[in-house]
């Protein structure tokens, strides 16, 4: 969802003179992604709505003092995941928050522990609807803040920058959590896949 | 091999799974790759788990009733049907705007994974490239 993409970039002056077109075709162009993360996010269809509601209305009213230093479309992404870490806060109070480091002392966390070599897996497993079903709930397993910047940067393929920007944070921030997110994935996947490799022919 | 060198790769493995690590670091980890099996078993998985996620799956749009009553909350009614599906107009989300293949290899003469704007030619190694950003299939970023 990169306005580099579009066809038309937004007038953010004819938004600001209260363009209702404009606004409905922003909302159109972006509200499939928004909500898709706030799903990810939350993991309930009810929460991801309301967060897909209170995005456009926090936008609608925020907009006067939006100052044009990322695209709508990453400001809107910004705006979203607070909504999204708000409701998550709500259900388990007192977690976290984006501005927490991600224990980012405990890297040995990250040492590789699954080596199986599952890179010669048939592309039928790898793309089976039960993979898809175990790939979904892997991710909703990371951590919120390593959630994010995978959901922002690997599903919804925005840029590092762009997810720096729409977080908040450095960009150095974003590589880091989105390996530390890879990695964990690896080894969950790893895990999965070693119970499913093809074995080798049985010799007599 | 067990050595502290392993260790000193993980911190470059993003930008290398990316295509973004620099030639000289880029040349150390693949010659590390070939002595390393289980480095190598690591790289390998590890860009193999970000493919699976980057092979896009029916993506879930919102369902309609959610996107009526999104509308409505903004008082935008009267744009709705105006606003039907936004394949044809713009900036549907880049994972459902381009046609991937089922595959997972990437192909030459498919649109550049990461700018979407180049589409993939062999460069003179023989590895996939976009002209535009200059993204390199699974290595180095010359």
């Amino acid at each position: 969802m990169t306005e580099t993409t579009a066809a038309q970039p937004f007038s953010l002056a004819a938004l600001l003179a209260g363009d209702r077109t404009e606004f409905a075709r922003l909302v159109d162009a972006t509200s499939g992604p928004i909500y898709r993360l706030a799903l990810r996010m939350v993991d309930n269809p009810q929460d991801a709505e309301d967060i897909l509601q209170e995005t456009y209305l926090k936008a609608l009213k925020a907009l006067p003092g939006f100052e044009g230093r990322s695209s709508l479309t990453t400001w809107l992404y910004r705006i979203a995941v607070n909504e999204s870490l708000m409701h998550l806060r709500r259900r388990r109070p007192g977690i976290f928050s984006l501005d927490t480091p991600e224990n980012e002392s405990d890297e040995e966390a990250d040492e590789p522990v699954q080596i199986v070599d599952w890179c010669c897996m048939p592309e039928a497993e790898l793309l089976s609807a039960e993979t898809q079903t175990f790939l979904d709930a892997a991710v909703a397993q990371l951590s919120p803040n390593l959630r994010v910047v995978f959901l922002m940067r690997d599903i919804e393929k925005l840029s590092i920058q762009e997810t720096a920007e729409a977080l908040g944070l450095s960009e150095v921030a974003v590589k880091a959590r989105l390996l530390r997110a890879r990695l964990q994935l690896r080894e969950v996947l790893s895990a999965y896949f070693a119970e499913r490799l093809p074995r080798p022919a049985e010799v007599d | 091999m067990e050595s502290h060198r392993c260790c000193d790769f993980l911190d470059s493995l993003g930008d290398y799974v990316d295509g973004e690590l620099s030639p000289a670091l880029c040349a150390e980890l693949e010659q590390h790759m070939t002595e390393c099996e289980r480095c190598r078993i690591v790289v390998d998985t590890l860009k193999l788990t970000v493919e699976i996620y980057h092979t896009p799956a029916e993506t879930p749009e919102a369902p309609p009733e959610v996107r009526q009553r999104l509308f409505a909350r903004l008082n935008l009614q009267d744009y709705l049907q105006s606003a039907e599906p936004a394949d044809s107009t713009q900036l549907a989300a880049p994972a459902a705007a381009a046609p991937v293949p089922p595959a997972l290899a990437r192909r030459e003469g498919e649109p550049c994974p990461r700018c979407r704007q180049g589409v993939l030619t062999y460069d003179g190694q023989l590895n996939l490239k976009c002209p535009v950003c200059g993204f390199t299939e699974g290595g180095c970023f010359t």
